[in-house]
């Protein structure tokens, strides 16, 4: 518990620092200089978005003990069927959020029916949530991409009224006028790590990965938890689907692009832990972020050399040359009642 | 645990694939209905260009090398109780060595040409295969997700070095490598003349041959099974557990390399972004879907081949897009893997039928 508390500050520190470091580059350094910076943490965020949302899905899924790899796939489906949705209520972002939302969902209780009911490797149908999900989106996008229309997205959150406080209000404008998505998803981040450590669900959930015996013996229902814990990751996977397709409003064939890794990436980097995993987001996020960064100083990096950072630095964690990461005890075990 | 081997239950297991094939198909088709396609057509199309005739069988056939090579690449590891969902990054490393060999190495005759080349295929997708080994007898780092990191290490390392602005580009202003030399090109036309199938159609054979001697004449591979099926055990009876789990992590690799190696110099004769279609994911539903067994792995190979061409050919041709053989193929994932708990099933209720019979006899 100690420990706990030790580690909490360190992180809390290094989040004053960097905040008063911006704050001081956004008072002190030339204009362009902080707008450029200023432009970099928003294109971070929106980046990270949705690879938090899948991430914080995920981790409950790695701590109920069942290794989703799927997540890529639901995301895929999440953002198909939002696009899809959106246009068919209207142009309603938020109604076509919940009809990607509940797809991710319904693709989850498939997988937990698979893998928890009938006890089938886990990776082995996340490769074919994968392979389904990407072969089903593709073929229905081709034959519906002409009559849907695009331009649905979220609305974006101004914070115009600041630009009129000298230096530092056009700073804060560029970074906080985001869509109204992004703040959803930093409370919902907030929201589930409050669920997973400090109430009782959160805890069944947590035993239920690492001793689903002794879980069962106290009268927990581990099939449930896992059911359970699935099928939100499905949600939020399909949440994040959304956030993808809402941003840049039309879907593409194969969209998520190795995002669902990615997340499963943040998670492994961020330890488990919807905290860890909402800051390993934002690294990854960053690193995408910097090319923008080096176009606008007019510098060039290979994209696609930037593009594998997030899978070098989460082998890295693996490996343990980061910290070192415990995967959680039940992972990847089918649980059978004798 | 207690096996039965009846005959009965043989034939169910030969049967799985078969009916898990046939359901997999008509999910296809009830996708292609609800989307108000023409069902009809589109099986015709599949059916025609797939096997229409003989230059469209011998191009399916030709899908039937990298298939079985990433499928070899699943099963090796598993058989040693490794996961490696890397074979699509092997493919890569394998194609892009391979690639640079057959660029680069010059003034040599065909047939020495050739064969660096593809044992360069080999070791480079060996030695991809070989870091998810090391990375996890050493620090224990889980190889599934290490191999699917390194599939994506593996895909903008290839993307990038033959990008605009990477050092193998051909300069062109196309993101793609320089043409390979002709010493290094397999001849087409194998067998089937004026189609595109090469000998590698012949090595892919050979090599499901040495996967079973291997695995079942030879002594390290009987020991990397023991291993796969019972660490502790091995390690007891003096098994080398960690050098069996790294030679079987290589091997994988290198036929994960193999399938990239040949599918280059057989088919696009140069390095192009992305030149997977997937093929590495391919290789671990037919090693599924062939329960791991040489004739098992040979057939749904086949199967596999058949169903991507014909698939492409249903794409080019009606409204319905090539994607629809993931589609497919998911579902012959889904129905063999959930077979195997209706066997269960049925094997636990035998035994309590039995169970009871002898109660009633005592």
């Amino acid at each position: 518990m100690k420990e706990l508390k030790k580690k909490r500050s360190k992180v809390s520190y290094f989040i004053i620092i960097l905040l008063a470091v911006m704050l001081l580059v956004a008072l002190l350094a030339p204009s362009n200089i902080s707008s450029m910076l200023a432009s970099f943490i928003a294109q971070d965020l929106r980046i990270a978005i949705p690879l938090a949302l899948a991430a914080v899905g995920l981790v409950f899924n790695e701590r109920a003990g069942v290794n989703n790899i799927g997540a890529e796939g639901m995301m895929l489906v999440g953002a198909l069927a939002t696009w899809m949705g959106a246009a068919a209520v209207g142009g309603n972002p938020w109604l076509g959020a919940v009809i990607g939302m509940i797809a991710g969902a319904l693709i989850g209780l498939l997988f937990a029916f698979l893998t928890i009911t009938l006890r089938s490797n886990q990776i082995v149908i996340g490769i074919a949530i994968n392979m389904l999900a990407l072969g089903a989106t593709s073929t229905i996008y081709r034959v519906v991409s002409a009559t849907t229309p695009q331009g649905v997205g979220f609305p974006t959150i101004s914070f115009g009224f600041l630009s009129g406080i000298p230096r530092i209000g056009p700073f804060l404008n560029t970074v906080l006028s985001q869509s109204a998505m992004v703040y959803i998803a930093i409370a919902l981040v907030l929201i589930f790590n409050f669920v997973l450590m400090k109430t009782d669900l959160g805890l069944k959930v947590r035993g239920v990965g690492e001793n689903p015996r002794a879980c069962d013996t106290v009268g927990i229902n581990v099939f449930k938890i896992r059911y359970g814990a699935v099928i939100f990751g499905g949600l939020m996977s399909g949440l994040a689907g959304a956030v993808l397709v809402l941003d840049v409003k039309v879907f593409a064939e194969n969209m998520t692009a190795g995002k669902g890794f990615i997340a499963l990436a943040a998670v492994i980097f961020g330890k488990f832990s919807v905290i860890g995993a909402f800051g390993a987001s934002l690294v990854f996020g960053a690193a995408e972020a910097v090319q923008y960064l080096v176009k606008a100083l007019g510098a060039q990096l290979p994209n696609d050399l930037v593009n594998m950072l997030p899978y070098l630095v989460t082998i890295l964690a693996l490996a343990g040359f980061i910290g070192k990461t415990r995967v959680p005890a039940a992972s990847t075990k089918p649980y059978t009642k004798e | 645990m207690k096996r039965n081997i009846s005959a009965s239950s043989t034939i169910v297991k030969g049967l799985i694939p078969l009916v898990a094939v046939v359901l997999a198909m008509l999910m296809g088709m009830i996708l292609i209905a609800l989307l108000g396609q023409d069902v009809g057509k589109a099986i015709g199309y599949f059916v025609q260009g797939s096997l229409g005739s003989p230059i469209k069988i011998a191009d399916t056939l030709t899908k039937f090398a990298p298939i079985t090579f990433t499928a070899l690449a699943y099963a090796i590891a598993y058989r040693c109780g490794l996961i490696n969902i890397g074979a699509e990054g092997q493919f890569y490393m394998g194609g892009l060595v391979s690639g640079l060999a057959a660029i680069y190495i010059t003034g040599l005759p065909m047939f020495v040409h050739i064969p660096i080349v593809i044992i360069l295929g080999f070791i480079a997708g060996g030695l991809w295969g070989f870091i998810a080994g090391w990375l996890k007898v050493t620090f224990g780092a889980n190889e599934i997700i290490t191999t699917i990191m390194l599939n994506y290490i593996a895909l903008f390392l290839v993307n990038y070095l033959i990008g605009y602005d990477g050092p193998f580009n051909d300069g062109s202003g196309n993101p793609q490598s320089l043409a390979f030399q002709e010493t290094a090109k397999l001849s087409r036309g194998f067998i089937i003349p004026k189609s595109d199938l090469t000998i590698a159609f012949l090595i892919a054979i050979l090599a499901i041959i040495f996967y079973w001697v291997f695995f079942y004449k030879m002594k390290r591979g009987y020991e990397m099974r023991v291993t796969g099926l019972n660490p502790t055990a091995a390690e007891y009876a003096g098994m080398k557990v960690k050098s069996n789990a790294l030679l079987s992590m290589f091997m994988a690799g290198g036929f994960g390399g193999l399938s990239g190696a040949f599918e280059l110099i057989g088919g696009q004769s140069r390095i192009l972004p992305s030149f997977s279609s997937g093929y590495g994911f391919d290789g671990i539903a037919v090693a599924l879907l062939g329960q791991l067994h040489p004739v098992g792995i040979g057939l749904s190979a086949f199967l596999f081949a058949v169903l991507k061409s014909g698939g492409l050919a249903m794409g080019s041709k009606g409204a319905i897009s090539p994607y629809i053989v993931n589609v497919i193929q998911a579902f012959v994932i889904i129905f063999v893997v959930a077979s195997v708990f209706i066997q269960q099933d049925m094997e636990k209720r035998k035994l309590i039928k039995s169970s009871k019979l002898t109660d009633k006899g005592a």
